[in-house]
């Protein structure tokens, strides 16, 4: 059979997809990889977040979060989704200004956000160290364990009639066909690639997506409060914006009393091991915002491979050189907040409708020829 | 080896001979909940050899310690429930 | 401070590892040992009360006299890059580089859940024995020994000896494979031998052979047993339970340096040298495997691995040969004694309920994950393994439910506190 949609990769992005345009009435096939897991999804963390880096940024991060928003009602128990808010902590008083910009920006398109000075952070926050200058709060985020949303959005999908086919390793995509290493042939009207930094069988895409290696610290359940997801705003200043190594204060409160210490950003590596390096500079940096975090035990250390572009927006929508291939990758930090903003821009592309965002900032046929 | 060490097992004192591992020095106490399970069940040790982390308890303030790889010292301060 | 270094690293300071730092060090290698436990010797070796056994000592003097350096409660929690572990002792973290590694972290009991099994008072066999000779006092109580495996006799006879009343043993194993078993045993001198003065320990304590515990019954303790044989459940009244389902090797180390294992055992090959999990086909040079992770087998098969693989890191291959014969008559035995206490899955999945725990870090019960097709999506949906055993009991146990593979670990391998891992330095030099 032909169907209307094949996608490429059942992470958050594929998922998301295939449960948007089964939902539409399109006949859709899944293809992954792997028996199981995607790989970049399993390893994030979770964190629903509006950010500001560009218009388009935050265009499609607040578009992405209201429909999370719709989604957190029919998710299981499981999925664990909180609404804990984002405090952005300012550590002097230039990131204090930082804060009062992006309050501003924020009230712009009506997103509610509050500052804290440091005693209303110190309230909010008891473990976080003295001294720090304050807070931008933006209740508005959330947190999930999106492992089991994605299971949610795959099952779903499933139930509105789409085929998944595990173990299916794509050795080629050309209009109307994918073909898999084990020479299978699936016939598709359109072609979505969803596969994080795999993705990168398009040559197209292969010229602009980079892995970027991150890891992640989960601790045991501790009595340790942490309310809010709480994010340093240095971030900004720190080298995450450039190709050095880096690393910054995150640290996510997970539902089961755990907490999940971030994080970390390095080009130019493909090993899976974990950098107890960069690990350690990680768990520095976050005892100088946290020091309670001390004496916490750490369970596992993960690491994972952040789809990421030039210039830090993804790829959405029709590739350059194909009539119906069409591309939902490079999301970088952001896979699973911009994971349904994502597919439904991808809906309405392929339906030829418009978007309630523009479409535009996010065309791969922007990529440098 | 009969010499007899003082610990105290939350806040009560129990004498325990040299070389008793703390695990066993906890049982001999009659504790039946080293540790409170994710769902509220206590629970004791099962592997008796550092496998199974069902035997953790807080060790002179340190807490999540398995007390099956511990013995006991002089002083000891465990404290279980946790 | 430069790190710690040794010409070749011992992990695991049982039989296999202590006979392999002394089949090295006697030819003039620098070796250090490290154990998790106060005590070096293993679990086959443990002494009462912390102490040394009689058989470790002479080992543990002859390496004493050789130079090698002891670190006992010492942990390997991690690999590093340019052959270096993270080790952790008392807390404390360091590296330690080496040229040659031999892993013989040994064998833990497998457990396999049954309703009930949290309850305080249910234990597992080996389990049960090492707290008892950590000093706990089983004077009086009513003990009922079960699961399958040699260790059972040995168990009961020790627990009878410390006071214990043991009521009976329960060897899920039938009668005839066992006679079979007795057979083979008289082909390896000392093994039939070993057998009856254990049967002659426990006279006078049942060995009901064929019997599966099917539950442990208790309010807040453990109060009784259901065993069945043949088809009738009977209830035993005990204080304890001291059930395990035979040895599976601690993989976990060797995982972390990327070594292959299937079913609690890793694929060792000529000389004991590693195979790496990129190409299983060929053995690795640096890294060796030696004694229960690298196949049940018992004690002797231990010392034979561990000389065999010390030599070989020692680069004394001459040595090294010689070893064939013993090797694969104790082989045969091993394998035949792993046939006789082979579990039969459809036996095993009867006895679950769909609120059975079977993960007992994170309370997961047997119906959230019976319908999963693999460890790792049971893992991502369920939180299975994700406690601070990793999957050490509940992994072995999905292997033998569900045939499931569970080689997923993540350093560190035992918690380590954030402190620890922001202390990290290291200079290669």
């Amino acid at each position: 059979m032909t169907y209307d949609v094949a996608i490429i990769g059942a992470g958050i992005v594929g998922a998301a997809c295939a449960d948007r345009l089964s939902a539409e009435g399109l006949s859709v096939c899944i293809l992954d990889s792997r028996a199981e897991h995607a790989p970049a999804t399993a390893a994030g963390m979770g964190h629903i977040v509006v950010m500001d880096d560009s218009e388009a940024q935050f265009a499609l991060t607040s578009y992405s979060q209201q429909l999370w928003n719709e989604l957190a009602v029919e998710l299981p128990p499981e999925a664990e989704f909180e609404n804990c808010g984002t405090l952005w902590i300012a550590s002097d008083e230039e990131e204090m200004e930082e804060v009062d910009r992006k309050f501003w920006k924020y009230a712009e398109i009506g997103l509610a956000s509050e500052i804290l000075d440091e005693r209303s952070l110190r309230s909010a926050e008891p473990n976080l160290k003295k001294g720090l200058s304050g807070a931008l709060r933006v209740p508005g985020d959330s947190v999930v364990y999106q492992p089991v949303a994605t299971n949610f959005l795959v099952n779903r999908a499933e139930a509105y009639g789409a085929s998944v086919q595990r173990n299916a390793s794509v050795s080629m995509v050309i209009d109307g066909l994918v073909e898999t290493w084990t020479g299978e042939r699936i016939e598709a009207e359109h072609i979505v690639v969803a596969a994080g930094c795999g993705s990168t069988l398009l040559p197209e895409l292969a010229r602009a997506v980079r892995p970027r290696k991150g890891h992640l610290v989960i601790t045991e359940r501790t009595s340790t409060a942490v309310n809010h997801q709480l994010v340093e705003l240095g971030y900004l200043k720190s080298a995450h914006g450039t190709d050095e190594d880096s690393v910054a204060f995150n640290i996510q409160p997970r539902k089961t009393g755990q907490l999940l210490i971030g994080s970390s950003r390095q080009y130019g590596s493909n090993d899976p091991s974990v950098d107890f390096e960069i690990v350690g500079k990680m768990m520095k940096r976050a005892l100088e915002y946290f020091p309670s975090a001390a004496g916490v035990n750490a369970t596992r250390i993960w690491t994972g491979f952040r789809p990421a572009t030039p210039d830090g927006l993804p790829y959405i929508g029709k590739v350059r050189e194909y009539d119906h291939v069409f591309a939902a990758t490079g999301h970088e930090g952001l896979g699973i907040t911009t994971s349904l903003g994502t597919a439904a821009l991808i809906a309405d592309e392929i339906l030829g409708r418009v978007s309630a965002i523009p479409r535009e900032p996010y065309s791969p046929k922007r990529i440098d020829v | 080896m009969s010499e007899n060490l003082k610990i105290k097992i939350d806040g009560a004192e129990h004498e325990t001979a040299a070389g008793t591992i703390v695990a066993s020095a906890l049982l001999n106490a009659g504790i039946t909940a080293f540790r409170t399970s994710v769902k509220g069940e206590p629970r004791v040790p099962l592997c008796g050899m550092g496998i199974c982390f069902e035997c953790r308890v807080t060790i002179d303030g340190v807490a999540n310690v398995r007390s099956c790889l511990e013995p006991v010292c002089d002083g000891m301060e465990i404290e279980t429930g946790g | 401070m430069a790190d710690r270094r040794t010409e070749i690293l011992v992990i695991g300071g049982g039989p296999a590892g202590l006979a392999a730092a002394e089949a090295a060090s006697s030819h003039g290698k620098q070796v250090t040992v490290i154990d998790e436990n106060p005590a070096f010797g293993g679990q086959i070796w443990r002494a009462e009360k912390s102490a040394l056994s009689g058989k470790a000592k002479q080992l543990v003097d002859v390496l004493e006299k050789n130079g090698v350096e002891m670190i006992p409660s010492c942990t390997c929690v991690a690999s590093l890059p340019d052959k270096r572990i993270l080790a952790v002792s008392n807390g404390k973290s360091f590296p330690i580089a080496y040229d040659k590694v031999i892993i013989a972290t040994g064998a833990r009991e497998r457990f396999i859940p049954v309703p009930g099994w949290t309850l305080p008072g249910v234990f597992g066999a080996g389990g049960l024995q090492a707290l008892v000779k950590g000093g706990y006092d089983i004077g009086g109580k009513r003990i009922v020994v079960a699961g399958t495996g040699p260790l059972l006799l040995a168990v009961a006879a020790y627990l009878k000896k410390k006071g214990g009343n043991v009521l009976v043993i329960a060897e899920q194993a039938s009668a005839k494979k066992l006679i079979k078993l007795g057979l083979a045993s008289l082909r390896v001198p000392g093994k039939f031998a070993e057998a009856m003065k254990l049967r002659i320990a426990t006279a006078g304590i049942r060995y009901s052979t064929g019997s599966v515990v099917t539950a442990a019954h208790g309010s807040n303790l453990l109060e009784a047993v259901a065993v069945k044989k043949n088809g009738r459940t009977s209830n035993i009244e005990c204080d304890l339970l001291a059930v395990g389902y035979h040895l599976t090797g601690n993989t976990e180390v060797a995982l972390l340096l990327d070594v292959f294992a299937l079913e609690g055992t890793v694929i060792a090959l000529e000389g004991q040298k590693a195979a790496t999990a990129e190409d299983f086909l060929y053995e690795h040079e640096d890294i060796y495997c030696a004694g229960e992770l690298a196949g049940i087998g018992g004690v002797e098969k231990s010392l034979l691995e561990g000389r065999r693989a010390g030599l070989a890191a020692a680069g004394v291959e001459g040595d090294a040969r010689g070893f064939a014969a013993e090797e694969e008559r104790l082989g045969r035995f091993a394998s035949a004694m792993n046939r006789t206490f082979e579990l039969d899955r459809d036996t095993l999945l009867e006895i679950m309920t769909d609120d059975t725990i079977v993960c007992r870090c994170e309370d997961v019960e047997f119906g959230k994950i019976k319908d999963c097709d693999n460890f790792i999506k049971a893992k991502l949906q369920t939180r299975i393994g994700m406690g601070s055993c990793q999957g050490r009991v509940c992994g072995s146990a999905c292997e033998a439910l569900f045939g499931w593979g569970t080689n997923s670990i993540r350093p560190p391998i035992v918690p380590l506190r954030v402190s620890e891992l922001a202390n990290f330095k290291t200079e290669k030099d």
